[in-house]
């Protein structure tokens, strides 16, 4: 779909776009495009940047504002080389005619209307965007690219935002990726992985266009041009195999190892997560139980996983899990192979849970078993739909499966802020698990020998447990110590590098720039030290830097901050909120 | 009220296409009752579909 035909179907499988978009964006025809249109160009000449002392940087995110003045040149020129919205009415004429839903905005076009802007044809930065599709207030969707400051725009110009007189930002082109609302506002991830691939084939794709330009432009040969790309995914999960086997860390992994005659090295960035307390992770060995709280009101289904421990040979039978709660003794499943769904009646016959059972070949050596048990919400969201008992349930690991230690993941199953979506999220109940100290400070890691199954260690965000991708954890700028909500590598690792986003401990939030040019809100969170660790990468990148691993990259930072794992200087602490 | 009821017999999940992706796209198909393959099917194993994804993303 998106560049050569022969990627067309398998695109188109893996974004499923009937299910992710609204139906007046999906391409009913998509079709190979010209590498370089000049009806489209992805930039005007001028703004081309340096084939030897750029660097482009790809944001994967929601909304981004691409007609912000940080993302220009003077006024009127954009350093947006492409951006596609994937939940926009598709525009048949528009140049994204080979995506399987959306549309993309070149940077040419956009600053057209910059230049419309600046000369009172468009009033207003909004106008643009209404414009572009991006805003359509007529479409029955969540309209987060209206939203005054929403993540993808802190985000986004946290990567890759200058001024518009610096003249490094000419050489930091941008290529982004709106996600679909519907996409952000599960955060159970159900369709993301598959998009997600998607976007990055995207940003893959028109850099090495963008290359192509450089090239045509100033008449060099082919191929010559290999600008690098440092690509930003502030997203995540709360629960996965954490080994990186999961799909998408594989081919982030693939992404960042290949050497492209065409394109330079992709580097790719992402947050530690933000759910060390939340008691969404434990580890049990077969035949403990472990308390499962489920909250009422929540009108989502409710997922865990339950990752078995790394055997050499596939089982001879495969493992089961035991689950009770209110009003119901416990019930074993019966799974006599992996690959098999088992489902959990109620008294009417209506199916209250269903439990998935896999068998996962390792990056290295090995399989692991995994059982998903997804049970429906507390609160039917209609009459006569099915709904489980809101309470304190139970789940173990049945007698009979493989000895070891299983790992349990809950996925994070709430609210993103402005995302109407009626969820509410359950926790594991250990009445060994101490959160907070007698003196009412929180207890930042896992006491050793400690005898309770949730945990915080090993709470890492689920994207980012491959080998090559670099991890970005929050310190706060009064100490300089990991922030209490950041995820854990292992047990006490807060991340490969280090970004000081709060103020203090118990002061958290950073002043970042809004959707409006000029705008600006306090947010917090590991989505914020990704791009600042992007926008250090992309600025080491486009002055020469090719670090080629993840160690490589932890030592280049090392080398310009402090500590370890190494704080990078900025972004500044606000001398008052 | 109490149930009665245990797990069912397990079933084979589903192959290929957009429900192999994930034990949680094939919950939201079955949910919705949406069918279970897309037009299009991927590569079963995952290897040669990583294979595939990456051929593509380098190749114009």
């Amino acid at each position: 779909m998106i560049g050569g035909a022969d990627l067309q179907a398998m695109t188109a499988a893996l974004f499923a776009p009937g299910l992710v978009v609204l139906p007046d964006a999906v391409n009913p025809s998509p079709r190979a495009i010209p590498v370089l249109d000049p009806a489209h160009l992805l930039m005007d000449a001028a703004d081309l940047p340096d084939p030897e002392g750029g660097c482009i940087t790809g944001v994967i995110d929601d909304a981004i504002p691409f007609a912000h003045e940080r993302f220009r040149v003077g006024d009127r020129r954009s350093r947006v080389a492409s951006l596609w919205a994937m939940d926009a009415a598709h525009d048949p004429a528009g140049p994204g005619r080979d995506l399987p839903a959306g549309i993309e905005l070149r940077g040419a076009r956009i600053s057209h209307w910059l230049r419309d802007l600046a000369q009172g044809r468009i009033a207003t930065e909004d106008g643009i965007y209404r414009a572009a599709g991006i805003v359509d207030m007529n479409r029955q969707t969540t309209h987060s690219a209206a939203f005054a400051a929403g993540h993808g725009a802190a985000v986004s110009l946290l990567a890759a935002g200058m001024a518009p007189d610096d003249p490094r930002g000419r050489n930091i082109p941008l290529i982004g990726v709106n996600l679909p609302p519907r996409i952000l506002a599960d955060t159970t991830g159900t369709l993301a992985p598959g998009v997600m691939i998607a976007a990055v084939l995207f940003v893959l794709t028109r850099a090495r266009r963008l290359c192509r330009q450089v090239e045509s432009h100033r008449g060099l040969p082919a191929n010559s041009v290999r600008l690098p790309v440092v690509l930003n995914i502030s997203l995540g999960l709360t629960a996965g195999p954490r080994d990186g086997s999961s799909l998408i860390e594989r081919f982030l992994d693939a992404v960042s190892g290949h050497v492209a005659p065409d394109l330079g090295p992709v580097r790719i960035v992402l947050p530690s997560g933000n759910h060390r307390m939340a008691r969404l992770r434990a580890t049990l060995p077969v035949g403990r139980r472990l308390e499962w709280n489920l909250p009422p009101d929540d009108r989502t289904v409710t997922p865990l996983e339950i990752w078995g421990p790394v055997l050499a040979a596939p089982p001879a039978s495969p493992m089961q899990i035991t689950l009770d709660g209110p009003g119901m003794i416990a019930r074993t499943t019966g799974f006599t192979a992996h690959g098999q769904v088992a489902r959990l009646h109620d008294n009417r016959g209506d199916v209250i849970a269903r439990a998935y059972c896999t068998l996962t070949a390792q990056v290295g050596p090995g399989w692991r078993e995994c059982v998903t048990v997804i049970l429906d919400p507390t609160c039917p969201e209609r009459p006569g739909d099915p709904w489980l008992t809101a309470g304190q349930w139970g789940i173990s690991i049945a007698p009979g499966s493989s000895p070891g230690d299983y790992a349990l993941s809950l996925q994070r199953d709430d609210v993103l802020r402005g995302f109407p979506r009626e969820a509410r999220q359950s926790r594991l109940v250990d009445p060994a698990y101490h959160e907070l100290r007698p003196d009412g400070f929180p207890i930042p890691f896992d006491p050793v020998g400690g005898a309770a199954a949730v945990q915080r260690s090993d709470t890492i965000n689920a994207y980012a447990t491959g080998s090559r991708t670099l991890r970005a954890g929050v310190v706060d700028h009064q100490f300089d110590r990991c922030v209490i909500y950041n995820s854990l590598i292992d047990r006490e690792i807060g991340g490969d590098v280090m970004v000081r986003i709060d103020s203090a401990p118990f002061d958290d939030g950073m002043i970042v720039r809004g959707r409006g040019s000029g705008s600006f809100a306090i947010m917090s969170g590991s989505s914020l030290a990704a791009p600042w660790v992007s926008r250090w990468l992309a600025g080491r990148m486009a002055a020469g830097a090719r670090p080629g691993t993840r160690q490589e990259m932890i030592a280049l930072a090392m080398a310009d901050g402090t500590g370890h794992p190494p704080i990078l200087p900025g972004p500044g602490r606000p001398w008052r909120r | 009220m109490e149930l009665t009821s245990g797990w069912a017999d397990p079933e084979p999940m589903a192959e290929g296409g957009i429900a192999g992706l994930s034990p949680y796209l094939q919950d939201r198909l079955e949910r919705e009752a949406i069918p279970k393959s897309g037009k299009d099917a991927l590569p079963p194993e995952q290897d040669r579909l990583l294979d595939q994804l990456l051929s593509a993303a380098f190749r114009e």
